[in-house]
């Protein structure tokens, strides 16, 4: 606003010194001085501009960041969604009760970590009771999630 | 070229873009409730308040978390009839508040064609020329009011989307990431930082002052015959018209390239990994895979509602001194147009000039707001098709 009120003013006195001087011998001579000082008038914000000083506050970049803690929440929830579907198609093959929980690693490519299978309160189906329950759910887990057998923790 | 690559990225986040939020089957229960209670939306809900009372009924509610259940539940996402009566309310309401300006105006240049009139020989040309001069200097300090009011007005919208940005960019950055991997959101998270900061800034720190300047320069080179300006007033229009083409050119240009290549990534990943989670056992595999499937489909939608909720916010933000500027700008056409009959050929050049000068800002608030939308609808877009 300063800058564009001192053009103003200048501009301002220059009409009314061409006003107060047309027709005379100094009117030319006044007019082209007033014309140069507008031009200086205009100019003057050049050097502070090609120095940098005009832009306080000019960021290139900002900072944009995703929210760790629903990352984390998000990262629970896969994995209890994983855990849930494994339950479910164990109980297809007749193990109930099974609690499993999953440390999956979801950045990148799903990389499961470990399986915990909490078997104290498993109920075997009529049709599998006579197998050895132990081998049978481990063989099932790494079926089901391709994973070795040292990945999977049975315990009771 | 400008226009082709504008169609070709308009073809492309239209045709993958889904703007329906809501789950086709409303009766199952995805579980989105889970996910939106560790949202973190205060900064949205903050920015939501800064509307008034007008733009949240059109909205249609005072908390983000709210309005997303909304859309997940199927409802509008905008109440349209709502929205159409508050646009013609904005509309009337600025014709309303321009008639005083008007009719100011036109006084003064009545006041000077009459007394240019009557004048006969008892006013010398100094004479002539001083009441010619002061009848442009008031038309010219209520013209500056006004624009003065504008510029501001405008300035604190594009400070207003930079707000708007910094809220609403994490939350969808936050979901996408959620959603799969982090490689979409390493590849929009530069651009997002730049939009919000270097292109606002420009536009504020360069842009802004170029426009004000290329009017001062209009209007002054206008006020005296001696005084010629009309060249360094269209110097500065034009570059401010360059530098913006040329960043928003570029800028959609990144934007769009980098919005293909996310898409089509994202898009594979997340077949690949429903595909990797069945592969062993594909009948028990669907298990595995279909609470899974549950957990992303719930981030989709909600990553889905906050881009709607982000775009209706931006709407509801630019529009009304959008209307204000188009209005102000057709009554300067149209006193120039009174004007000019009554002799004051000056006054009607500077104000046609202005008028035409004017349409600059709208051309700066809605290539920001377009940069905005545009950016709003990639993230939206990308990974929808994968799920």
């Amino acid at each position: 606003m300063a800058y564009v009120t001192s053009i103003l003013s200048v501009v301002i006195l220059s009409i009314i010194a061409d006003l107060m001087l047309s027709g005379k011998r100094m009117g030319k001579f006044v007019r082209a001085i007033f014309a140069v000082v507008t031009m200086l008038m205009i100019a003057a914000p050049l050097p502070s501009l090609l120095r940098g000083e005009s832009f306080n506050g000019f960021d290139l970049f900002g900072q944009i960041e995703a929210d760790e803690n629903f990352l984390g929440s998000m990262s629970e929830l896969k994995q209890k969604a994983l855990s849930e579907g494994l339950v479910k198609a164990l109980e297809e093959e007749g193990y109930r009760g099974v609690e499993v929980t999953l440390d999956v690693d979801f950045n990148g490519e799903i990389t499961i970590k470990s399986v915990k299978v909490n078997l104290s309160k498993m109920v075997m189906d009529a049709n599998v009771s006579h197998i050895n329950k132990y081998e049978a759910v481990e063989g099932l887990i790494c079926r089901y999630l391709g994973v070795d057998k040292e990945l999977v923790e049975l315990y009771e | 070229m400008k226009r082709l690559l504008l169609i070709v990225v308009l073809i492309f986040v239209s045709s993958s873009l889904i703007c329906s939020v809501k789950a086709e089957n409303q009766s199952v229960d995805l579980g989105t409730d889970e996910i939106m209670g560790s949202l973190d939306t205060d900064e949205l809900d903050e920015l939501l308040s800064k509307f008034g009372d007008e733009e949240l009924s059109v909205f249609g509610y005072t908390n983000i978390k709210d309005k997303l259940s909304s859309l997940v539940r199927g409802e509008e996402g905008m109440n349209f009839g709502g929205f159409i009566r508050y646009l013609c309310d904005i509309f009337l309401n600025k014709i309303t508040n321009i008639v005083p300006f008007i009719v100011s105006i036109l006084s003064v240049i009545l006041i000077f064609s009459l007394v240019n009139a009557i004048k006969g020989r008892l006013a010398s040309q100094s004479t002539e020329a001083i009441v010619r001069l002061a009848c442009i200097s008031l038309v010219m300090v209520i013209v500056f009011a006004q624009i003065i009011h504008l510029v501001t007005a405008s300035k604190n919208l594009i400070s207003f989307y930079k707000e708007q940005m910094d809220c609403v960019f994490p939350v969808l950055l936050t979901l996408m990431t959620a959603i799969g991997p982090s490689r979409s959101a390493a590849v929009y998270q530069p651009s997002i930082a730049i939009l919000s900061s270097a292109v606002i800034n420009a536009i504020i720190f360069f842009a802004l002052p170029c426009f004000i300047l290329s009017v001062v320069f209009h209007v002054v080179g206008n006020l005296s015959e001696g005084i010629k300006l009309k060249s360094m007033a269209d110097f500065f229009s034009g570059l401010m018209k360059w530098a913006l083409g040329t960043v928003f050119f570029v800028f959609l240009a990144v934007l769009s390239i980098q919005g293909v290549t996310a898409s089509i990534y994202d898009n594979i990943y997340i077949r690949t990994t429903k595909l990797a989670i069945s592969r062993y056992v594909p009948i028990i595999g669907g298990y595995l895979s279909e609470g899974y499937n549950l957990v992303i489909s719930g981030s989709v939608l909600i990553k889905n509602g906050v881009g709607l909720s982000g775009m209706i916010m931006l709407a509801l933000s630019t529009l009304p001194i959008v209307i204000e500027i188009v209005v102000f700008s057709a009554s300067l056409k149209a006193v120039a147009a009174v004007s000019e009959p009554l002799g004051s050929k000056a006054v009607c050049e500077i104000l046609n000039g202005i008028g035409k000068s004017v349409s600059g800002l709208i051309a700066i608030i809605l290539g920001t707001a377009f940069l905005y939308f545009i950016f709003m609808l990639l993230i939206v877009a990308t990974g929808n098709l994968g799920v």
